[in-house]
């Protein structure tokens, strides 16, 4: 049978406690002493309630250890009638949940708009500080790590003209400087359908030869290297490695274990956000006209982009649920006039056309 | 309370031999009520969302907190007094340590060539920290929640150190592995003994020396057992690896970089998308299956092996004057583990409150205190108490528990 039990805190003896009230203080006996203790209501709380037996638990706000248990009687009743304090313990207590709720789904929220918006900026300014001879590395096994699967082409004749347009579009600060070990640019183009091209850390373009294919001008062709020429003078794949890599240790903080799993594999995925691949394509258009080159290429390319998205009964997906601006969008703000000259001769552009097909 | 030898003994049946003093039994009441133990769980759940999961802290503490002060030892409850906070903060220091570890490792990888020494030698170090760190987790836990548990106002405690019992802990996995398992059933009980011996509920020191004598036997066995179903398991993970195969050569590598760089999506560049949720939602359903498969498996080979344990561990415990005991049979062993795992796996993780309410029920069924319960002579120990939660169990295991 439950009956009312205090605890003193210093052995681990039941009491069978009987209690009274004596001005502010409650006296806890038992039958044979008539004072154990003497606890002074004010420094009572209530730690919790048991639906079983329906006794409360009361401990001391100055001592963690000692306890007294009560069930239901006169006393008890009298003794939370006289200090509701004690009987609103229960919505204290629902109070304090809310409030470490409330506490946490805001740091959680803080977090993750901090997360997703400050990475962008905070990661544009990590990466212009990041020393140019980091990102050759990290490059150098990104570059290792996509291409080697991948065939390069390797047509003479069509690598050095791809290589000439490179050198005109390619801006004074990202050129070969030996006293600053830089490189320059390169340039690949890989054998592979589906048309793409990326510009990896460490100052590497990649083309694959459908998108080669699908462009059926020079211009077209210089439109996209003078995007991802653009990617990389804006620093924007240094910056989302360094985005990816803040916003997976965030989560794997957060989660607990390691999803910051294989950070190599993360920093190969790269995505650009709208405003990053905006910014590309007008910085991309600079390129082109100080170059002298015509300018067209790029809102063309869109077009052409679009068609074939239309013809393979590809435009499904909503504008803004992809990440990137729609082409119309883009082909409508980069439309450029046709001054400036061309990006090659016939004669260089056929190279370029069979680049995969020599060897 | 205070009438020891006033009944009659149980086993004076032969007159004139010394009377044998009646020595009570008693077990754990478990009365808390599955219904209530659901609301804590769906609350807590729903709970998790908006946090982003850092709830789950502060939840894990309100299911403790209801189990303990459902659980009663001679009429007297216990009480969890740890907090969300101590677990919370636990947790933080440590993930904030290991990431940074992790992360620091993988740029050195970028930097240097890839099968440098240097790189493999701290790929191999990080993976011996870490489970050097499961067994310092698993110390610095049961001291935590010794500490943390208060039974007629007085708390537990354990003295010693985690780190050197995890330093303890690796050497004796170390040395098992170059016995082929064979030492493990008598490290096991070395290491269990360390860490009984060192705890304490006030000022009462628990005592044993286990021996694994009577583990041998079931080990054996359950190792036997094992060699021969490794062949049948290895065949399936070759099926598995080929099929993981077929499903990446319809994903060509190299394809998926592309992805994010985004020029445009096209048909091509979406399918590849698509290929890896159906490769995610594959492996997921392997990886249950697999747990199913494994799990089921361990429990019955190896139900007589921890029944034996169990056994040993409570016959040769002792706590102030008292004894312990066990009536756990295989049987029982099987039915409420593999029950747990069934339930929890069938019902997608939302039984857990359930295997929970079996689990308690199964602990105070199947331990039985032998002695008179008097607590007059323990006192209050004062015994360090940690700070912060199980900040390192918590990193490795988020259980809900
Ligand atoms: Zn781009």
């Amino acid at each position: 049978m439950p009956e009312d039990r205090y605890y003193d805190g210093r052995t681990a003896t039941a009491h069978r406690a009987i209690i009274r009230l004596a001005g502010s203080d409650v006296v806890i006996g038992t039958a044979d002493t008539p004072e154990l203790a003497r606890w002074p209501i004010d420094d009572m709380r209530v730690i919790d309630a048991n639906k079983v037996t329906g006794g409360i638990n009361f401990g001391r706000v100055s001592d963690p250890a000692p306890r007294l248990v009560l069930l239901d009687s006169p006393q008890r009743q009298a003794l939370l009638a006289k200090h509701p304090h004690l009987g609103q313990w229960q919505r204290r207590a629902i109070k304090r949940g809310w409030s470490v709720g409330a506490v946490w789904t805001l740091a959680g929220l803080v977090i993750a708009t901090g997360t997703y918006f400050g990475w962008r900026d905070g990661s544009a300014a990590l990466a212009r500080i990041v020393p140019k001879a980091w990102e050759q590395r990290l490059g150098a096994h990104i570059y290792k790590a996509i291409t080697g699967n991948l065939t390069i082409c390797e047509g003479d004749g069509g690598k050095a003209a791809l290589r000439t347009l490179v050198d005109r579009l390619t801006p004074p600060e990202l050129q070969k400087n030996a006293a600053e070990k830089q490189d320059g640019i390169t340039i690949d183009v890989i054998d592979l359908k589906l048309p793409n091209a990326l510009a990896m850390p460490g100052d590497h373009v990649l083309v694959t030869s459908g998108l080669i294919e699908l462009a059926t001008s020079p211009d077209m062709l210089a439109g996209v290297i003078a995007h991802e020429i653009a990617h990389l003078d804006l620093r924007h794949p240094t910056q989302s490695a360094i985005s990816n890599l803040g916003i997976s240790a965030t989560v794997s903080i957060i989660l607990g274990g390691s999803s910051a799993g294989d950070v190599a594999t993360l920093l190969t995925i790269m995505s650009y956000s709208r405003k990053m691949e905006a910014e590309a394509d007008l910085r991309g258009l600079d390129l082109l006209k100080s170059a002298g080159l015509r300018a067209d290429g790029m809102a063309q390319f869109f077009k052409v982009m679009e068609e074939k998205m239309k013809s393979d009964g590809d435009s499904l997906l909503p504008d803004w649920l992809a990440s990137h601006p729609g082409l119309d969008e883009r082909a409508d703000y980069t439309k450029a006039d046709t001054a400036g000259a061309t990006a090659m001769t016939d004669a260089e552009w056929q190279t370029v056309k069979n680049i995969c097909q020599t060897r | 309370m205070s009438d020891i030898g006033m009944h009659p003994g149980a086993g004076g049946t032969s007159a004139g031999a010394p009377r044998t003093q009646f020595v009570p039994h008693t077990q754990f009441v478990y009365d808390g009520r599955l219904g209530e133990l659901y609301w804590i769980f769906i609350k807590n759940i729903l709970l998790m969302i908006p946090t982003l999961t850092i709830w789950r802290f502060w939840g894990k503490t309100r299911m403790r907190r209801y189990l303990w002060s459902h659980t009663s030892l001679a009429g007297d409850r216990f009480e969890y007094t740890g907090t969300g906070g101590e677990l919370f903060i636990g947790f933080l220091i440590v993930m904030v340590i290991y990431v940074a570890a992790s992360i620091g490792i993988q740029i050195l990888a970028i930097f240097v060539e890839p099968d440098s020494p240097i790189l493999i030698a701290l790929q191999f170090g990080l993976l011996f920290v870490l489970l050097y760190l499961t067994f310092v987790a698993q110390y610095a836990a049961q001291r935590y929640r010794l500490t943390r548990t208060l039974w007629r106002g007085i708390s537990g405690g354990m003295t010693g150190s985690a780190w050197r019992w995890g330093i303890k802990g690796m050497f004796f996995s170390f040395l098992s592995l170059l016995s082929l398992t064979l030492a493990w059933p008598w490290a096991q009980m070395r290491l269990i003994d360390d860490r009984l011996n060192n705890s304490y509920f006030g000022d009462a020191k628990a005592s044993i020396q286990t021996s694994s004598k009577s583990l041998y036997l079931p080990y054996i066995l359950g190792m036997l057992a094992v060699v021969v179903t490794v062949g049948m398991v290895g065949y399936l993970i070759y099926m598995m690896w080929e099929l993981t195969r077929l499903v990446q050569q319809h994903m060509p590598l190299g394809i998926n970089q592309f992805i994010g760089s985004n020029w445009f999506p096209t048909a091509a560049d979406r399918n590849p998308n698509e290929t890896i949720v159906g490769g995610v939602a594959f492996a997921v359903v392997m990886l249950i299956i697999g747990y199913l498969i494994v799990a089921t498996f361990a429990i019955l080979v190896f139900a007589a092996y921890y029944v034996a344990m169990a056994h040993e561990v409570t016959n040769k415990l002792a706590l102030g004057g008292l004894r312990f005991a066990t009536p756990l049979t295989p049987g029982a062993f099987m039915s409420r583990y593999l029950g747990n795992v069934l339930i929890i796996v069938f019902t997608l993780g939302l039984g857990l409150p359930i295997a929970v309410h079996r689990t308690m029920l199964f602990l105070a069924r199947n331990i039985e205190i032998i002695g008179e319960i008097d607590g007059s002579e323990i006192t209050r120990a004062d015994l360090p108490r940690p700070k912060f939660g199980e900040g390192l169990l918590e990193a490795f295991d988020p259980g809900i528990l």
